[in-house]
């Protein structure tokens, strides 16, 4: 590379470089099913946002298992909707 | 920011911020347990993978054949241990191995040196020495609203006679093709299961029998009207596959099951003498599809973390 940023590990090999692309976790936390969750953060502004979701324990097969809605406003980050116990991830870069 | 430390590329992107947390490989897992299975409808596995983490884990999953897979939970079972429950499609014992990355403060080392970045806490951020995870491609993906692309015809109508040995319900519809970018020869996905899809088909019949004389159309004496239905279902969850450098979104099936009733019905001389019924198996829940918002999906490059 011409430039930029290479961090090299203790073996040689390359371990980050500014070359790369990555989300970065800016938050994790758990919201149930039946409840809802509303967070902001600042850290978020004018960043690329991707929230995930994950289902704590596989999807019923005797019962209707939803999905939380997440929706993105500014810098706030809303989770509701769902039946399910989740872990929601935002990520940014 | 007004204070920390920030790097970019020169996209913009936000590559290691001291107010937010890059992903470090904590582990690879290749030794799975089967905790659920199934044959019908093209068949699928359930995998668990048993994990130590301080911090949530964000799992990944490379695609050793190009069946269906997906992540459908992960669960912190009891103190640092977590269970990271991946599904297949097909019946094959190759499983995929699941590579783990959490924040810093999840992953030890001993290497002597390199470059770490510390929130305001103290807490590292970013951490050289830990194998920081990087982002080959990605997309967001929706599964179609059908697992089948034809209508389900031609079952047994009598007690569920057909059992699961039909391919009726064999989920045969997926997304167009969805470009994710160069990849490497292990690529590596994060994918949630959340789609979830049931179908459903019913199957009637009747009969009539006279064991009287049979005149003119009608029964004279002692006759029987038998009618049946059975209902034939399948519950099917979203899975991605690999084929080149794209992926499809489409469906796994991972269980299913049929309901039936019969109803017969006497007479003498056309006066009813009573009749009966009965039924068995077990009835599908829904008819329906489930949580089709688009899924992101992140790829990264699994030789990185052999």
């Amino acid at each position: 590379m011409s430039y930029g940023l290479n961090v090299y590990r203790s073996t040689g090999a390359l371990g980050f470089s500014s070359a790369d692309v990555t989300w970065n976790q800016v938050d994790s936390f758990q919201v149930n099913g039946g409840s809802s969750a509303s967070n902001t953060y600042s850290v978020l502004s004018g960043k690329t946002v991707l929230t995930v979701q994950m289902f704590i324990d596989p999807p019923s097969t005797s019962a209707k298992s939803i999905a939380h809605t997440i929706s993105q406003s500014g810098n706030t980050i809303s989770v509701s909707g769902g039946n399910q116990n989740t872990h929601i991830l935002v990520l940014m870069k | 920011m007004s204070y920390g430390f920030e790097a970019t590329n020169n996209s913009g992107d936000v590559l290691i911020s001291s107010e937010t947390r890059n992903l470090h490989f904590l582990g690879k897992y290749s030794s799975p347990s089967v905790t659920n299975s199934a044959t019908a409808y093209g068949g699928f596995k359930e995998l668990s993978y048993t994990i130590t983490s301080t911090v949530i884990p964000v799992p990944f999953f490379d695609m050793p054949t190009t069946d269906y897979y997906g992540i459908v939970g992960v669960k912190n079972t009891t103190g640092n241990t977590w269970v990271v429950k991946v599904i297949r499609s097909g019946t094959s014992s190759t499983y995929p191995s699941l590579y783990v990355f959490v924040d810093a403060r999840g992953v030890s080392s001993t290497e002597g040196y390199g470059m770490q970045v510390l929130q305001n806490d103290g807490s590292a951020s970013f951490d050289s020495r830990k194998e920081p995870l990087v982002i080959t491609g990605g997309t967001a993906v929706t599964h179609p609203s059908n697992p089948l692309t034809s209508s389900i015809t031609g079952l047994n109508s009598v007690e569920c006679g057909s059992g699961s040995s039909h391919s009726q319900h064999t989920p045969d519809n997926e997304s167009s093709a969805y470009s994710v970018g160069t990849l490497s020869s292990t690529p590596i996905f994060h994918y949630s299961s959340l789609a979830q899809a049931e179908r459903r088909a019913s199957f009637s019949g009747s009969e009539e029998s006279c064991l009287g004389i049979s005149a003119y159309g009608g029964c004279i004496g002692y006759g029987e009207t038998d009618s049946w239905v059975s209902t034939y279902w399948a519950f099917y969850r979203g899975g991605i596959r690999k084929s080149g450098s794209s992926i499809y979104a489409g469906w796994v099936a991972v269980l299913g099951g049929c309901y039936w009733s019969d109803y017969s019905d006497n007479d003498f001389f056309g006066i009813d003498v009573g009749g009966g019924s009965g039924g068995g198996g077990t009835f599908p829940y829904t008819n329906e599809t489930l949580n089709l918002a688009s899924t992101a999906v992140i790829v990264g490059d699994g030789t990185r973390y052999a």
